[in-house]
Parts: structure tokens; sequence; C-alpha cells
């Protein structure tokens, strides 16, 4: 598939996800990025589960805590109680929705970019006509976990080599600010250097640089990619003037309640 | 790319032309009194075919004209004079040069910074400007394989960017600006972590970039076989380019003809038996540039073969290793080295980029902990002793760092602390609980061994790569460890700061300390080392 095709399919999903008011579309997208992830030859399925689980987990307890536990509203279904905390179908709804959207959203990042590399994003922001300095700081993004992971464990070693106890993680916590300060200053200069590195390159020179592979011209990507959003819009209309009526969070939870 | 736009000129129209051009940095100082200038009034012209070599110590402002000469200053400070290239001044200022025209490409002095971020792998990082510049893809693949194989890198195109050496790195920047083939090539410490036979391939670029037109402006430290390459040598003190300079051109033959040769290829170690004839080292000692061609002091070359233990009957080693084997991907990276480091010793080790003389290293300091699965799967196994024969193979380098010190080859990533001060309050020395950071006077002396007393309250990113690196040894020596590690001591050293090592080291010697250091200076490395190790490339195996 065409980066651009996918970079289009992943901002319609996110719009779906975020626009229609029903858990079926997050956990929809959900469910076809864990089979996207098993699928697919350039991602790996452990690492896609692990970025997900390490991402989104915390997320879920939070919301799991402050809304499935401590929902603020008054005329609510209380399912159990034990003091000021109360499990609520309420506040269920409202925590499995907003759990859902983000773990949808993530699912389908981390997947789009395990599969991908800056290059690829390059060419696809590059083939939706955005400017160029728009496609670079997008791209290069790309680069900056993997940097970060690097450079983190390169200041790790360098504490270690100096008499640091860096396997004990409350060392790890204890070193984390100063690790995370020289990294932020190192990330502006190397942002400063790599801008200069990329004019000497003859960035901005040319207009609509050479995508770094040839790839295939399909007619039926090049009409989903108009499709996609249109279709999208539509749904999301539909969903905000109720001609769309998908369940909400609370029909859903109702059902398995019996 | 043969229809690559070329903005080359005929003739002896000036290439590059820099005419009474001063550059101020925007320093704040707690009077407010004026920063002083960073160039002064220097004055610089390079024709077609011309290569200029600008030598001066650490501050003196080399890098800074680089930067001025590839128009990269302008949003940095105040910038007066102007610089012309191919006749039209460089964008941002009047008549900038016509978008399409590739006129100056500059390579920095830090291999870390040269590369864009925008590629995963080499192939594509070396593409990239051509592509950039709209050139079809077929074309710039042809490119970046006729570069790679100039430079001899042709075997990297499909590595991963992070798994590169800091030569091998260099060298990948370097081939990814010739395939824009720029007017000017402006190269900033181009030789800084090269090989011999690495520096003796980009002689010979930049010698087919100067017959097919070009100019090469070099600037550096170091008086080495890449500087010789230039007909004229001038050198720069405080910003200001001086009278006095080298005229080259029989010693440049002589060097360029000796390091083209196959032998010299073939044979990293050639360049440390070169001939002593050195037209410029009284004058580069006088300017406080550091000399790496010369002859050694001491001639002898104690080749020690990496399966032979070094150690003199009747001392306990300080260090051991047996058999030590590093596997990285599938790839034996090192092979069964057997070392040993007898007290009062200095060790040099020398070898090709990438040969896995910052492996060794890491490895004997505890840094490469087996990883058995994923793309970086590391497997370490072999023994490593401390002194008095403590067995540190299964101590992590936390454990081992009571008994040796470690300083990488990258500064930069070794640095996290606002000042150097606080930098080296960041050390911990001591067993277990009893671990304890240094004492004031013990930074205040560590500072003092290093040259580094006037910088204690300075961000280490202020100070020049060589002098962070003398951050990271000031921390090692905090340790006071009876081995020190060190790899690639010498990167962008001047005279002076070669000289304050070379006593550091030998003090540490002389303290009953060993000290086992990588480099490719192999006349300072000879001077220097009671004993030489050279590491052969192991040939990858996947």
């Amino acid at each position: 598939m065409h980066p651009s095709t996918e970079l289009v399919l992943l901002g319609c999903a996110l719009l779906l996800v975020y626009g229609v008011a029903s858990p079926v579309v997050p956990a929809s997208v959900l469910v076809l990025s864990c089979l996207g992830a098993v699928l697919s030859t350039r991602v790996r399925f452990a690492r896609w589960l692990a970025a997900l689980v390490v991402l989104a987990g915390p997320m879920l307890i939070m919301v799991g805590i402050i809304q499935g536990l401590f929902y603020p509203g008054e005329a609510v279904t209380v399912l159990w109680q034990a003091g000021p905390a109360a499990l609520t179908v309420e506040g269920l709804a409202v925590a499995a929705q907003l759990w859902l959207r983000v773990a949808a959203m993530i699912a389908l990042c981390a997947l789009l970019a395990f599969a991908s590399n800056a290059s690829r994003v390059f060419d696809g922001l590059v083939g939706l006509r955005l400017p160029l300095s728009v496609a670079y700081i997008c791209a290069t993004a790309m680069t900056l976990v993997p940097l970060i992971r690097r450079r983190t464990s390169q200041a790790l070693d360098s504490r270690a080599a100096r008499g640091w106890a860096t396997d004990r993680w409350t060392i790890r916590v204890r070193l984390l600010p100063g690790i995370l300060a020289g990294l932020l200053t190192t990330s502006l200069v190397q942002l400063d250097q790599r801008h200069d590195a990329l004019v000497q390159r003859g960035f901005g020179r040319h207009r609509h640089p050479t995508p770094a592979r040839t790839y295939r011209k399909a007619t039926g990507e090049r009409a989903l990619r108009w499709a996609a959003p249109v279709l999208s819009v539509a749904l999301v209309t539909a969903s905000l003037t109720d001609v769309l009526a998908l369940p909400s969070a609370s029909d859903l939870l109702e059902v398995l309640r019996g | 790319m043969a229809d690559l736009p070329s903005a080359r000129s005929a003739g002896s129209t000036p290439l590059l032309q820099l005419r009474g051009v001063s550059f101020w940095y925007p320093e704040v100082t707690s009077d407010h009194a004026t920063a002083p200038a960073a160039l002064q009034d220097v004055a610089l012209s390079l024709a077609a075919g011309d290569a200029v070599a600008v030598l001066g110590p650490q501050g003196s402002g080399t890098s800074t004209l680089c930067r001025a000469a590839a128009g990269l200053l302008a949003e940095h400070g105040r910038l007066t004079g102007s610089v012309t290239v191919c006749d039209a001044a460089l964008p941002g200022q009047e008549s900038a040069q016509p978008a399409g025209v590739a006129p100056v490409a500059l390579l920095g002095d830090d291999p870390e910074a040269q590369l864009t971020g925008m590629a995963s792998v080499i192939l594509d990082e070396i593409q990239l400007p051509g592509r950039l510049t709209g050139h079809p893809l077929s074309e710039c693949a042809a490119r970046a394989q006729q570069v790679m194989e100039l430079l001899g890198i042709a075997e990297l195109a499909g590595r991963r960017v992070e798994e590169l050496s800091g030569g091998e790195r260099q060298l990948t920047a370097l081939a990814s600006l010739l395939t824009l083939d720029p007017a000017v090539l402006i190269l900033d410490q181009p030789s800084l972590s090269l090989d011999a036979a690495a520096r003796a391939r980009l002689l010979n670029a930049l010698r087919q970039h100067c017959t097919a037109g070009g100019a090469v402006l070099i600037a550096a430290h170091q008086w080495d076989e890449v500087t010789a390459f230039c007909p004229r040598t001038l050198f720069l003190e405080a910003g200001s380019l001086q009278n006095a300079s080298l005229t080259n051109t029989a010693k440049r033959d002589d060097d360029v003809a000796r390091l083209l040769s196959p032998a010299a290829v073939d044979d990293a170690s050639t360049a440390a038996n070169r001939s002593s004839h050195n037209a410029g080292s009284p004058t580069c000692a006088a300017r406080g540039v550091w000399d790496t061609t010369g002859a050694a002091a001491s001639p002898t070359i104690a080749e020690v073969p990496v399966s032979g233990p070094s150690s003199a009957p009747g001392w306990s080693p300080l260090l051991q290793t047996r058999g030590l084997t590093v596997v990285r991907g599938g790839s034996t990276v090192l092979n069964g080295v057997d070392l040993s480091l007898i007290p009062g010793t200095i060790t040099g080790v020398l070898g090709p980029n990438g040969a896995g003389k910052s492996t060794l290293l890491r490895a004997v300091a505890g840094l490469l902990p087996n990883r058995a699965t994923g793309a970086g799967a590391t497997t370490v196994s072999g023994t490593v002793l401390g002194p008095a024969g403590v067995d540190l193979t299964n101590l992590p380098a936390y454990q081992r760092a009571g008994h040796l010190a470690w300083v990488g080859q990258d500064p930069g990533v070794q640095l996290s602390a606002f000042t150097v001060e606080k930098e080296l309050w960041q050390t911990r020395r001591g067993e277990g609980r009893r671990r304890r950071a240094p004492s004031a006077d013990e930074v205040a002396e560590v500072l003092e061994r290093t040259g580094l007393s006037e910088h204690a309250q300075t961000h280490p990113y202020d100070l020049t790569p060589a002098q962070r690196k003398d951050v990271v040894i000031a921390a090692a020596l905090l340790l006071q460890p009876r081995v020190l590690l060190l790899d690639e001591p010498t990167l962008g050293r001047d005279g002076p700061s070669m000289e304050r090592l070379t006593r550091l080291l030998r003090g540490l010697a002389h303290a009953g300390c060993a000290v086992l250091l990588t480099t490719h200076d192999h006349r300072w490395a000879q001077t220097l080392c009671d004993t030489l190790i050279t590491l052969t490339k192991t040939p990858r195996t996947s």
C-alpha cells in the first residue's frame, strides 16, 4: 500500500474513533489493529503488544479508578459500593469509552510506526502535498522513540561505569531527572545540527523530492484516498445527527447485565 | 549523477571567496561587554582545483570558519564581510545562489550529528540528497553506489544507521554529500575517527574532486595525511588567519602516492611506519597544532597478536581477559581475545574502523550484557579478571567500576549535568552502601589535572568535543581506578591538549595503574604505549 493511503486511513480511523460516540468503533479498530499486527510481516506482534500494554495499560488503571469507582453523577446504577468508592454502570461506561478510544489510537499508531520508517512517512506526507517542513518534522518524530531509548541506555551505561547500580529501579528513578535533562539538551542540539545536515543535503531545494521507493500506482488506492475521508465525515455526521444509531457503552453494559 | 547541476566555473574565477569576514556569537557576558570576535577579517579564496587546509588550536575558530564558508552562521550571530560561492552570495545574503545548484557542502566535526535521521539504512541516507533535489531514484542509487565504492563503504549499504562506528558514520555522511557533486567541499576535521585505509580512500576522493574542477577547504586541529594533501596550509589564531603558511606540494605528492598504494590500503598500520619527513612539524607545534605524521620517538612497535598475552613474569596483572568473545546480531565482533595488562603500562589497541576496538573496551567494562533476542542480540563469553585476580566476569558494570574506569568514544552521550562540576559529583566510589560522592578537593584536583579548572561552571555542551572528553576522563579519574579504559581519546585535540593527555596517562602509569586505549593516531600510540595490539576486522557472517 502507498504510504499516503496508509496515512489517510489512519486519519480516517482516528476521526471515526473520536467522532462516533459508541465503543463499537474503537473496539473494531482495536481488533483490526490486532489482526494487522498478527498478519503483518513488517511488525513483530510481541513488540506491538508490549507497546500497547505499556502505553495503554496505565490509562486503563487510571480511568478504571477515577471514572469506574468515583463517577461523580447522582442518578447512577450502583453495582457495588465500599465507602466513597462505588462501581457504577455509568462510570464503567465512561471509563470503557475513554479507554477504548485511547487504546485504539495507540494500537493503530503503533502498528503504523512499527510497520513504517521515517523515509516512508516522509514520502507519504509529501505525497499528500503537505509542506516539506511539516513532513520532515512528522517523519523525524518517528525516529524519536528509538533515539530516546538508545540515548537513555547510553546515559545509564555511563552512570553504571561511574559506580551507579543502574540495574535497581530505585537508582534509575533517582537518576532519571538528570538523564532526562541531559536528553533534552542533546535533543535540542541535535535538532539544530540535523537541520544543518539536511540543508547541506539540499533539503528545500526541490518542491517534490523523489520517494525513497517506487510505489505501485493503483487507481483503486487513489480512489480510496478520496473516498475514505468523505465516508468518514459522512459517518461522523450521521452519528452526531442520530441517523446512525450505534449502541452506546451504557447500552452495551445493560445488555451484558441481562 | 551525470545531469546534476554543476556550480563549477571554468578558469581562475574563485569558487569560494571570503572577503573581510568577521563573526560574533551572541554571548551574554556578566558585564555586558562585547564578546570577542570568533572570526576577524578573514580573507580566503579557493579556485577550481584548489585544496586549502586551515589549522589552528581548539577555540581558534576553525569550525566557525567552516560554517561561515558554508553559509550556516547567519542565524547564529553577527556576520560582516561577504561569502560568495561561484560568484553568487550564499543563502541569506543578496544575490543568493539559485535553487537546484549544489555550490557548497560541509562535513561537520561531530560524526553523531552528520546524519539526518531521515533514513534507517545506509543506502537510503546516501541516496537522500539526490532525492531531495528531485532526481530519479535510479540515478540516486547509481550515484550512491559510485561514491560508496570510491570511499570503500559499499559493504555498509544494507546496514542500519545506529550500528555504525564513528569512522563509518563519518564516511557515510561524506558519501551522502559527495552525491551532490558540490563545487566546494568543506571538511571540518575529516580524518577524525578514520583509520589509515579510510584516510587513504578519503584522499583519493578529494583528489578526484579537485581534478574534476572542485575545491576543498579542510579545517583541523591536527596535521595529518589529509591536511598534508592540501598544497596550501594556513594557520588560524584567535579567529585571524596568520601570515605564516606552508606550501606542501612536494610533501603532498609523496604522502598521497604512499597512502594510495595498495599496501597502505590493505595494511592499516602502514601509516604508523611512514617517513619522518614533515615540513609542517615545527610550525605546527608552534601554532598549537598536533602533528600526527612525524616519526615516533620510540619506533619499536610491539605487534602483539590478540591471542598472545603480554604479561611479564613476576608482575601480577591488573587486568586479564581470556577467550573474550562477542557475537552481536549473529556476527562475531571479537573472537577469543586474550589480554594481560601489568601495572605501570599503557597498551594501545589499533585496528581499522569496525574492527571491534570499542566493543573490546565495553566488554571489559561490563557494558555489553548478554541479550538473547531481538535484532541486537549479543552474546559475551570468556573471562575478565581484575586487579589481584578478582573475577569480574559476572559482575555488573557498576561493581567493575571499583576496579576499572571506562571512557567511551562519544562524550556527548555520557554527560547530562548542567555544569562540569555537577557532572563530576555524579561519580560514586566505594563498595555497596559505602558508595560516596567525591569530595570538593578531589573534584578540584581532577579539574586541574585535566585542564578544566576554568570550565568548572560551564555547561558541558558549551565545551569543544575534546574538552567534553576531558570531563568524562575527569569523572573516570575520580573512581581512582587501577585500570583506565580509554576509547579514542585523541579525537579533535590540538597540540597542548595532546601533550596534557600524554602527561596525564604517563602519570597514571607511573603511579602503577594500567591503561588500555584505542586510537587511530599511530604515531602517538608508538611514542606513548608500551604495547600495541592490532585488532583485525572479522568478516561478518550475517
